[in-house]
């Protein structure tokens, strides 16, 4: 009885599930074998189907895991593995890219046997909870991370990138890191697979602002724009140093 | 002709696509700071695409942010109709339920979402305050919170002196020092609708500096200080007023010699418009200068008034700030070089670089002219520095130019600064 509970739960634990599509911008379309159809918003996306987007296209997947990928344009991927187990967050979701760029914004995997991956011909990212870009052009890749970590292996090595910006490749045959994007870089990146909305829905903190910004605001003078300023000692006054209170002793005997 | 290409382009243009340049048009106005016009772009492409995931996501974020959950709660609702697996959506939706004050709401769609992933620690963190009766957010419960920072660091000075007559100018003014600052106290109440600020805030501040050449090096004049800051803060209407009070006691050559006592209370009134802050101050210090220290000159005031608009060009934050001066002994006779009249102005800038760098710059310039002797005198400063930060510290860096032209020779000069260090927050 006992192992039949077992076989069961694993069974339920490797349910092969489909992936819903969230957003369609432009041309899009669905390949499964030789029949290719516009990809319709809220549709179905089984495991093995290919999605490729026009010179205008966009369009955005939902995982059943709750993990989020934009596509930008000319953009070809493979929907490769796609099993949801119990919770959500346990699963194994793999997607190739053939080309074109790809964001992914990745719920944070439960348990040992859950992975998500993002391929290419030459490399695979493997991440636990972030948000991150990839694009190929088929020989060589560019991975950046937008928040979060991720690992990168392939045939000429690994690499880990971590935080906003960090990027690395596949570049003539190794892996290796590049120098990290700006924030305008990484906003300009977002644009490009969702369009503008896809920056406003970064800079918009759902908790609000717990930074030390209003402690550093607090602690400045009032005519301190940041306490991260030298002082603003005056000619007039005696006094240099580091004191970040304005003061204005006066020398009348000059 | 026009008319009719616009008009047929919108019939043939897809609904998604007739929202999508909406919904770019409404992340032009938010990186602008202009939350109205994004709202107003948002809701546009609502109209022509209701069941847009982005534009219900962003309209949601927006109604938030203006203090508007209930609206927020629905369009997260039908959300989630659309998009069933949605997750950052549906503690978004917890949020919201919770601020219209539908806790149990807000506690059945948070065990939903640990349900899908039991190890989301935002989720389980929001819960646990959901049951312990906390804020759901967790970002401000309204009480006293305890901060406090020390920093560390060292600073190379080229002119500690300035232009005082009191030290030859043969004399090498130039000095390294040590830094220390150490920062405690609390703040009170809810930062609700106060741009950030807590309503109280109480601090005490000791800074020192230490020069590794000895303290002749420092000449008597660079200062050790302690002090407190009091600040209270209100809303009215569209105005947020602030009080500002500061005490500070000065010494010189590490606390062994008092030479002042500073005492600086300031008003401010700031408003929002756009993406604007305009910010209109009114302060006075008074210097009550111990009498026997010959350094110091008689008991003085200052009178500041002054004119500032932050603005916020994402992700770059610009001031522009104005103010003039009068500075006037406090005996009401004129004192050379102590009674002034100083109009000044500056522009800085604040940037993010990269992850947890950023950088800024400032520049300005201040002209006094005194009342004794028909002395005039213009000030350039410019300085630059960055900032990169940790979890509990931070490492900064700086360095500054300041030149000082005035009519008579001996106070013409430049002045270079370095500075560099650590500071570790507790907040």
């Amino acid at each position: 009885m006992n192992t039949l509970i077992l076989i069961t739960h694993l069974v339920l634990a490797q349910t092969p599930v489909t992936a819903r599509v969230v957003q369609v911008i432009g041309k899009v379309e669905l390949i499964s074998g030789q029949a290719v159809a516009p990809l319709d918003r809220f549709g179905e996306v089984p495991m093995g189907t290919i999605i490729a987007t026009g010179d205008d296209g966009r369009c955005s997947l939902r995982l059943p895991s709750g993990t989020l990928i934009r596509l930008g344009s000319n953009t070809r991927v493979e929907v490769a593995s796609l099993t949801r187990g119990d919770p959500a967050a346990a699963r194994k979701e793999t997607i190739k890219v053939s080309v074109g760029r790809l964001w992914a914004k990745v719920t944070k995997l439960f348990g040992n046997d859950s992975r998500f991956e993002v391929q290419t011909d030459n490399a695979v990212a493997g991440v636990r909870g972030t948000a991150f870009f990839v694009e190929t052009n088929g020989k060589q890749d560019q991975f950046v991370v937008d928040h979060g970590a991720i690992s990168v292996n392939g045939a000429g090595g690994s690499l880990s990138l971590d935080g906003p910006g960090a990027a690395g490749g596949f570049h003539d045959g190794t892996l290796s890191p590049t120098n990290p994007l700006s924030a305008g870089a990484l906003a300009a990146m977002r644009a490009d697979v969702g369009g503008g909305v896809t920056n406003l829905l970064a800079d918009t903190d759902p908790t609000g602002t717990t930074s030390r910004e209003p402690f550093r605001d607090t602690l400045v003078g009032p005519d301190d724009p940041v306490d991260d300023l030298q002082p603003a000692a005056r000619p007039t006054d005696s006094f240099g140093g580091d004191a970040s209170i304005t003061v204005r002793l006066i020398v009348p005997n000059l | 002709m026009t008319f009719l290409t616009l008009v047929l382009s919108s019939l043939l243009t897809a609904p998604a696509d007739q929202a999508q340049a909406r919904l770019d048009a409404a992340q032009v106005a938010f990186a602008q700071g202009d939350l109205d016009l994004a709202r107003a772009e948002v809701d546009a492409a609502l109209s022509v695409d209701a069941d847009n995931p982005d534009a219900l996501l962003a309209a949601a974020r927006l109604a938030r942010k203006a203090g508007d959950p209930d609206t927020a709660a629905r369009h997260l609702a039908r959300l989630l109709e659309l998009d069933p697996d949605d997750d950052d959506a549906r503690f978004e939706l917890a949020l919201a339920q919770a601020e219209v004050g539908q806790r149990d709401a807000a506690g059945s769609t948070l065990d939903a979402l640990v349900a899908r992933d039991p190890q989301r620690a935002e989720a389980l963190a929001a819960r646990a305050r959901l049951s312990s009766g906390d804020d759901v957010r967790g970002t401000d419960t309204g009480g006293v919170k305890p901060l406090a920072r020390l920093g560390l660091g060292m600073t190379y000075d080229s002119n500690v002196q300035l232009a005082s007559s009191q030290v030859p100018s043969t004399v090498d003014r130039s000095t390294p020092t040590i830094d220390v600052e150490a920062v405690g106290g609390i703040t009170y109440g809810r930062a609700d609708q106060l741009q950030g600020a807590r309503p109280f805030t109480l601090l005490a501040r000791v800074t020192n500096q230490t020069s590794t050449d000895g303290d002749e090096a420092l000449h008597g004049v660079v200062p050790s200080t302690i002090g407190l800051i009091a600040q209270g803060q209100h809303r009215f209407g569209a105005f947020q007023l602030a009080l500002d009070m500061r005490y500070t006691e000065i010494f010189v050559d590490s606390f062994s010699q008092h030479v002042q006592r500073l005492i600086a209370p300031s008003v401010w009134a700031s408003r929002a418009m756009g993406r604007h802050v305009f910010r209109f101050l009114g302060g006075i210090e008074y210097r009550d200068t111990e009498d026997d220290v010959t350094i110091a000159g008689p008991d003085n005031v200052t009178y500041e008034l002054a004119l500032r608009d932050t603005m916020r060009l994402a992700p770059v934050r610009l001031i522009l700030d104005l103010r003039g001066a009068i500075n006037k002994a406090s005996d009401n006779t004129v004192q050379a070089l102590v009674d002034f009249k100083e109009v000044a102005g500056f522009a800085y800038a604040w940037v993010p670089v990269v992850g947890s760098l950023s950088a800024f710059g400032l520049g300005e310039v201040a002209g006094r002219a005194f009342e004794a002797g028909d002395v005039k005198e213009v000030t350039y400063r410019t300085e630059l520095g960055a900032r990169y930060g940790f979890d509990v510290f931070e490492l900064h860096a700086e360095y500054g130019f300041m030149r000082n032209v005035s009519d008579r020779d001996a106070r013409t000069f430049n002045r270079h600064v370095v500075s560099a260090g650590v500071r570790f927050w507790y907040q």
